[in-house]
């Protein structure tokens, strides 16, 4: 039986060598990594500290998809600027959107934010919702899940031990979920600011009040008469904390910080994006520690 | 043989077995329902309008009609052929440039379909109408129908994606106002390596107005019996092969590129009237680099060259319509270049330069070199706002010194263009 078990397993490498998966994004590349470890290599496409919406589509990223078995994307029109025509140029089919090498992760998610209607009068607005529902550390179990049984589905020989690493991954996030949720009761309650709806999955799950954006609409620049109004808000809310990205500049939020005495928290928004968050845990434990010290 | 047959089975089995495990989570069960269907089998829709305002001074403003580029280009007024050369100077003053409509979607789990029309205020033009595969195997990519070619850098990209409000002049005389777009065939394979490299095949009609043709021709008050100059049937082959890879924290995109074909060029309507008939063979060589301090700030370097081959015999046709006045043969040998380089301040400011000439112009006709100057340059720089990405204003200034009158005399122009660019519809992708 061990002979045949060995046999099977030496023929699925055979005829599949190990996986080779390509990560939109920095989290999505370590998740999987923690699921798959030796038996793929992973690919990913993006940098931490880059502007998620506008990476750039480097035709160096197309060698990477044309090798590869599974493309996994953060969905939600996030890549919608960059993936579509390197993904097209690769010339793969087995990872083109509908394939069963493609991967959108959005398609698991409650996504949050959904306008009623989209009208580019309202900015970069995303009719499938709010994309950035990485930020909320409750949904990395799910995404672990998701990537874990299509790990399994494309390599259905290493299916118990993508599964023993998922159950590995799920006891060790639940246990750093309860510590985050208990050094996050001190927030509850409180009101904030952000540049863009960056971080709306994370103060929804810990019950932080977002009252203004620096962005009049999304994706386009602080303007001074906006600026004006945020000040004001701050004031009259008694906003604690201005939730700044790396990608954009932090001019304005500290402008407002010093007219209005708010805080200004520059947040990791990916694995990567700033000096100490390199690996999936320290990220999320920077974002979270940043708060209610 | 019999232990591989018998492993498979045994995977099969085990794989059937584990289908019974206790733990029934399928992907799709997990998936959360959506609220509103976004893949509807409308096509994306996106329509772009260009309008601007320009206005130029010549060194000599009193001869704009008869502006050359000598051996290469000649300014409009005169149509031929069903279409006109813009002219090369005069056309001051507000004006729509164009309006493209854009709309792509899958036919089905084989093919994707796009299409782009090209407006202008009197012209409806297809510009692009094609079908792409997508589950070709090996990665191959195949495209039928209109399209832009892949040869070059520049020649796939639309207008409103040029860095500049214009085509570089050597585009423009090599290739004319629409670059090399064709109606044929494109086969592209992307080889199994870990850096980039694309091999690309196109078999195209050559229809090119500068470069390329196949309709003969002959003078207009010819002889019942007087063939002139037949259809030339062969298509024109274009082939290159392109690569990127990663550089001291860079990207760099190159290529060579080469197109061989016939060419049929027949200006007898103009007022000299002259035509062409015989090869032609182009070649191309692109180096690009990006350089990103961080998303939104970057610097960029663009390069390309561009070298024609004219072999062939030209044809003066004769008052007497009893055939052409001489038919001397004619080479013509011709390649320049443009450079550009191009600093993105932030997500709305961007700035940059370009330099375009004429290196080489090398006319000879009969055996006897024409002598033709190879003095031939235009220099830009522009400045953009994007106050979103569907709109951009740019202001352009040129310094264009390829023109000369019918004596041979140089009239140097210089331009401003204002240029708006909106986009409505389906987001298009970024460009490299």
């Amino acid at each position: 039986m061990k002979k045949i078990l060995l046999l099977t397993t030496l023929f699925a490498n055979l005829l599949w060598g190990k996986l080779h998966v390509d990560a939109a994004y920095p989290y999505i590349a370590e998740i999987t990594k923690s699921i798959a470890r030796d038996k793929a290599d992973v690919t990913t496409l993006s940098k931490g500290s880059w502007d998620p919406h506008f990476v750039v589509p480097k035709p160096s990223l197309i060698a990477s998809l044309r090798q590869s078995d599974l493309l996994i994307v953060n969905g939600a029109s996030l890549e919608i600027g960059w993936i579509p025509p390197l993904l097209k140029n690769s010339g793969n089919s087995r990872i083109q959107q509908g394939a069963e090498g493609y991967l959108d992760l959005s398609r698991y998610m409650k996504l949050r934010d959904i306008p009623s209607r989209v009208d580019r009068s309202m900015g970069d607005v995303h009719a499938e919702g709010n994309p950035h529902y990485a930020l909320d550390p409750h949904n990395l179990v799910k995404l672990a899940q998701v990537i874990s049984l299509k790990l399994s589905q494309l390599d259905s020989a290493n299916k118990s031990f993508y599964k023993a690493n998922f159950a590995a991954f799920k006891a060790k996030w639940e246990a750093k979920i309860r510590g985050y949720d208990r050094a996050m009761t001190s927030c509850r309650g409180i009101t904030v600011v952000q540049y863009h709806e960056l971080y709306n999955y994370l103060l929804h799950a810990y019950g932080i009040r977002s009252v203004a954006n620096l962005e009049p609409l999304p994706g386009v620049a602080p303007t001074s008469r906006h600026t004006v109004e945020v000040i004001g808000t701050i004031k009259s809310k008694g906003v604690r904390y201005i939730l700044q990205d790396v990608y954009h500049s932090d001019k304005t939020a500290k402008f407002i910080a010093g007219k209005s005495g708010a805080k200004v928290l520059t947040l990791p928004h990916d694995v990567g994006s700033m000096g100490g968050t390199s690996s999936l845990e320290s990220f999320y434990d920077t974002l979270i520690g940043s708060f209610c010290r | 043989m019999k232990k591989i047959l018998f492993s498979v089975l045994a995977c099969t089995l085990i794989a059937g077995a584990e289908t019974h495990d206790h733990d029934h989570t399928t992907l799709e069960s997990l998936e959360e329902p959506t609220k509103h269907e976004h893949e509807s089998n409308m096509p994306k829709i996106s329509l772009i309008v260009d309008a601007g305002y320009s206005h130029e001074e010549l060194d000599n403003p009193d001869t704009t009609d008869h502006l050359e580029i000598p051996g290469l280009l000649h300014g409009g007024g005169d149509a031929h052929e069903g279409h006109m050369h813009t002219p090369l100077a005069g056309d001051d003053g507000f004006k729509l440039n164009y309006a493209e409509l854009m709309m792509s979607a899958s036919v089905d789990n084989y093919f994707d379909l796009s299409a782009i029309f090209h407006l202008s205020e009197d012209d409806f033009e297809i510009e692009e109408a094609h079908v792409t595969t997508t589950s070709l195997p090996y990665s191959l990519k195949a495209k039928l129908g209109k399209f832009k070619s892949d040869f070059g850098y520049l020649n796939s990209k639309h207008h409103h994606a040029y860095n500049f409000s214009d085509m570089p002049l050597v585009y423009k005389a090599l290739l004319g106002d629409h670059g090399l777009s064709e109606t044929g065939i494109q086969l592209q394979y992307v080889a199994p390596v870990s850096t980039y490299v694309m091999f690309g095949v196109e078999v195209l009609q050559g229809e090119n107005e500068q470069s390329f043709g196949t309709e003969g021709f002959a003078p207009a008050n010819a002889a019942e019996d007087f063939d002139g100059v037949e259809d030339n049937d062969d298509p024109l082959i274009a082939a290159y092969i392109k690569g990127s890879f990663e550089l001291g924290g860079g990207t760099v995109l190159t290529g060579v590129s080469m197109a061989r074909g016939k060419a049929r060029i027949a200006h007898l309507e103009d007022e000299e009237p002259h035509a062409f008939a015989g090869d032609s063979t182009l070649y191309g060589a692109d180096l690009t680099y990006k350089y990103y301090f961080s998303t939104h700030n970057s610097i960029t370097l663009q390069s390309e060259y561009l070298y024609r081959e004219l072999d062939g015999t030209q044809y003066i046709p004769n008052a007497a319509a009893d055939g052409w006045q001489a038919t001397p043969s004619i080479t013509k040998e011709q390649g320049g270049f443009y450079t550009e380089l191009i600093y993105q301040f932030d997500r709305y400011y961007k700035a940059g330069v370009r330099y375009s000439a004429i290196t080489q112009n090398d006319v000879t006709v009969a055996g006897t070199d024409q002598g033709i100057t190879d003095d031939i340059s235009v220099t830009s720089v522009m400045a953009e706002y994007n106050p979103s990405e569907q709109s951009r204003i740019r202001l352009q200034y040129n310094h264009n010194e390829s023109l000369y009158d019918e004596n041979g005399v140089k009239n140097n122009k210089d331009e401003i263009v204002l240029q708006f660019t909106y986009t409505i519809g389906a987001h298009a992708a970024h460009a490299f």
